[in-house]
């Protein structure tokens, strides 16, 4: 018991009893922060740090030699921006490519634990600066990728496997932090981790909750057919009811994983099923290093001394010095820490609620959609093309979005309304003559999602250039097909 | 533990003597049966062409020219047929035949100027020119433009002669380069569609869905292109309204509507095939299980020829005198393109990420 529980206990009425279920309850959040705050073990931390940072670095090195820099961000004559966010703006090259490679370089300091906080400071500001550039390439686990570091920037996760320890007089794999220098790591940091992956992982399987996914097996069952030519297991993957039941166990998976890899008993189980569950994805899939980004995320659930124990498992116990490190210490409260975190969880909670504030269905709509956690939910292909008119000469254009967008941009734009509202708005700008200048723009365009006939989208006799960018309901989609 | 298996399995790729997925078997047949066979007839018309210019150019008359311009024509049909296949060898910078071959519109002014010179003019001079110089759309003007009697402009030892009989050559050569390119037993281009993926071969596309997706993306951009620039431009609706007649494909010989159909017929070929039993998209997303997609692609092809047929010919007097006919051809592709774009692409779970390896 820590010292301020001992104080808390010494005020409590005598005859000692044993307290009553309120009085438990009265006390849990104190005794809740007082776990947060104890002292854990920072090998956990610092191998989820190296983790990540290897992720990161190749991740930037590949979008480098890929040419994805000039695909994505320096190809493109118009790009669509976030609301709010229209300011960021791709460099000219060579910058845009050294920004990459900025992001390439902090991430392997990330993963050697070198100037850690600084790096992750640089990185999460350079790649959401990156991120903002173009709307058309959003992806989930690059959000995701950005929150955790963040969360790099103030825990301390650079307290072994780290130069920047050695550097300090520290020796790379054990501890410096038992000197106190490099900061000390509780429960809490593992918990901010935990609980940011626990909302990603709920999130997902909350939103696989839904007709589509229950009682079609879409869009599972249009992917698995792909590999239906498969040998040996290519027929059985044509069959409705193994589309049924990857679904099922999708949605299972990830309404149940955070609390599986939590309870040691079903920890090694959870492990095995998080391993085939994400590198299947991974094969079967193009979700890039999504499946890496989780899986190195979800090692934060387990004891934070699992590095050692794995070092112990292989190469024999930990010399006694060794383990006195590993001793769990309490440390002081820190209550502002602690509220930060629980603001931004909080935060995190809300932001995937915000689809029930958008009327129709969130995914036709896509309202709502984005930085929700909403994965793998959909197989959707649209088409739209653009009508404007100058009605102060009559002349009408009909505008064909690959003259002047990217393939990329081109297939997000047409199943995502609010994309073609931007590019709407933008059409108007170009045909625009003189400043104040009336020009309609309209558009035709059809969606087909999750193997519904294509659909009209968006109503065509909406002057889209007449409604301002906003992040009010999108008052131009049409209802969504049954 | 079956998606790991599955997964594995993927990734590993069989290669087999004997194919077995029905997507690679359709790329197979595909390229087998109607592109490649295509490319060869695209070469034998050439050396029609060829040769009904040696006997224009010999004795020149009416009905030589008659000859010439047909076979002129005729060669058009299998190369717009094939016109889809605007990638991989026909946008190789070292061939660049698709530019070589059909840059249009034809500008009379570059044609003028080099007939008007005296540069000696044969396949190898000529495959020296420009794009705008070369191809067929140039033989198109020489053929069926210029004042003056047959015998006076064809005369045997005139530059117009000397550098149609130039255009067929380097054109036929462009044609034999574009068809060897494909050929299984030369380049094998067609490898990369039928191969994509497989591990120890060096090919364009990483997956079997991306060499599909490839294929399915030129079908609707080549409906989208006949919208577009094929009738759109010269209708007027890229341009405010006002009519551009000369900006249409084969404007010379009025065989703009003509070239259209064969477009359509190369996409139809790839959607449903010749038969109902031949190798074609239907056949496999009725295997998938969507069957009325055939007869969605069925109807909205054959409303799309009667659309056309509608126009009255020539298209560069229809956008004038009956617009309302175009637009509504332009309409009534439209629901084509979308079918191909939309329900299609969808119904092979086709849609791609902002890359081809990364996305969720």
């Amino acid at each position: 018991m820590t010292d301020s529980a001992r104080d808390d206990s010494s005020d409590a009425p005598a005859p000692r009893q044993s307290p009553g279920l309120g009085a438990r309850l009265g006390r849990a959040p104190l005794a809740f922060i007082q776990y947060l705050n104890q002292e854990a073990d920072g090998c956990g931390l610092s191998a989820l740090r190296v983790g990540l940072g290897i992720i990161l670095c190749t991740s930037a090195l590949r979008f480098l030699f890929k040419g994805w820099v000039e695909e994505i961000y320096v190809a493109p004559r118009f790009h669509f921006t976030y609301f709010g966010f229209e300011w960021v703006k791709p460099w000219p090259e060579p910058w845009m490519s050294l920004h990459v490679g900025a992001l390439a370089l902090f991430g392997a300091c990330i993963a050697l634990g070198l100037f850690t906080r600084w790096a992750a400071a640089c990185y999460f500001l350079l790649f959401s600066y990156a991120e903002l550039i173009e709307k058309a390439a959003y992806l989930n686990h690059y959000y995701l990728v950005s929150i955790l570091v963040l969360f790099l920037v103030f825990v301390p996760a650079d307290v072994h496997f780290s130069l920047g320890a050695r550097l300090r007089g520290g020796r790379i794999g054990s501890g410096a932090a038992e000197l106190g220098r490099l900061g000390r790591v509780t429960n809490g940091h593992y918990a901010l981790f935990r609980a940011q992956l626990a909302i990603v992982y709920l999130y997902a399987g909350l939103a696989k909750l839904n007709s589509d996914w229950l009682f079609r097996a879409e869009p599972i069952h249009t992917w698995l057919r792909a590999y239906s030519e498969l040998p040996l297991l290519g027929p059985w993957l044509n069959e409705p009811f193994i589309a049924f039941a990857v679904s099922y166990f999708g949605a299972l998976f990830d309404l149940t994983i955070p609390f599986a890899i939590s309870w040691p008993r079903s920890r090694p189980y959870a492990i095995g099923l998080a391993l085939v569950f994400h590198l299947s994805i991974s094969f079967l899939f193009p979700v890039g290093v999504f499946s890496y980004v989780m899986l190195i995320g979800l090692t934060s659930f387990l004891p934070p001394a699992w590095p050692r124990l794995v070092y112990e498992y292989f190469r024999g116990p930990a010399s006694r010095v060794e383990r006195r490190r590993a001793a769990v210490k309490s440390r002081p409260q820190n209550l502002l820490w602690i509220g930060l975190a629980c603001f931004h969880l909080g935060i995190q909670v809300l932001i995937p609620l915000r689809f029930l504030l958008y009327p129709g269905h969130v995914n036709w709509t896509e309202q709502g959609f984005r930085f929700s956690w909403r994965v793998m939910l959909l197989e959707k292909a649209g088409h739209v093309e653009f009508h404007v008119l100058r009605p102060r000469t009559g002349e009408e254009f009909l505008v064909f979005p690959r003259d002047e967008l990217t393939a990329i941009q081109r297939k997000q734009m047409a199943v995502e309304a609010d994309m073609i509202h931007e590019y709407a708005l933008h059409l108007a700008n170009l045909y625009r003559r003189e400043p104040g200048e009336v020009i309609e723009v309209r558009a035709d365009s059809f969606v087909a999602w999750n193997g519904r006939p294509s659909q009209r989208f968006i109503d065509p006799t909406t002057d889209l250039a007449a409604i301002p960018r906003s992040l009010h309901a999108l008052p131009f989609i049409l209802p969504a097909p049954p | 533990m079956l998606l790991f298996l599955c997964g594995a399995t993927a990734a590993c790729g069989p290669v087999s003597a004997v194919e077995t997925d029905t997507r690679r078997l359709l790329m197979e047949g595909l390229g087998n049966e109607v592109w490649v066979p295509t490319y060869v007839e695209f070469e034998d018309r050439m050396d029609d062409l060829k040769s009904a210019l040696k006997t224009l150019c010999k004795e020149p008359d009416e009905e030589a020219l008659e000859a010439a311009q047909a076979a002129w024509w005729a060669a058009r049909a299998p190369w717009k047929r094939n016109e889809l296949l605007g990638f991989g060898p026909a946008v190789d910078l070292e061939l660049r035949a698709q530019t070589n071959i059909d840059f249009w519109p034809a500008r009379p002014s570059t044609i003028d100027a080099v007939l008007a010179g005296d540069d000696e003019l044969n396949e190898a001079t000529v495959s020296e020119l420009g794009a705008s110089s070369r191809g067929l759309p140039v033989l198109e003007y020489l053929l069926y433009s210029g004042e003056g009697s047959v015998e006076d402009r064809f005369a045997p030892d005139g530059q117009r002669c000397a550098y149609a009989k130039g255009l067929a050559a380097d054109t036929k050569t462009q044609a034999t380069a574009l068809r060897k390119a494909w050929d299984p037993e030369f380049g094998d281009y067609l490898s990369n569609l039928v191969s994509a993926g497989r591990s120890g071969k060096d090919v364009e596309f990483r997956s079997i869905d991306l060499a599909l997706s490839e294929v399915v993306s030129r079908l609707a951009f080549t409906i989208e292109n006949i919208r577009g620039d094929k009738l759109g431009n010269v209708l007027g609706t890229r341009s405010g309204g006002t009519p551009q007649p000369d900006s249409a494909e084969s404007r010379f010989s009025s065989r703009s509507l003509e070239d259209i159909r064969d477009n359509v017929r190369g996409v139809e070929l790839v959607l449903v095939g010749k038969k109902k039993t031949s190798e074609s998209l239907s056949v496999y997303l009725e295997s998938l299980g969507h069957k009325e997609l055939r007869s969605e692609l069925r109807a909205a092809l054959d409303a799309s020829y009667e659309s056309l047929d509608a126009i009255t010919p020539p298209l560069t007097s229809a956008v004038i005198d009956d617009p309302e006919a175009v637009q509504a051809a332009i309409d009534t592709l439209r629901e084509l393109q979308t079918l191909i774009q939309v329900d299609v692409i969808n119904a092979l779970g086709l849609t791609l990420t902002f890359n081809d390896t990364d996305g969720d």
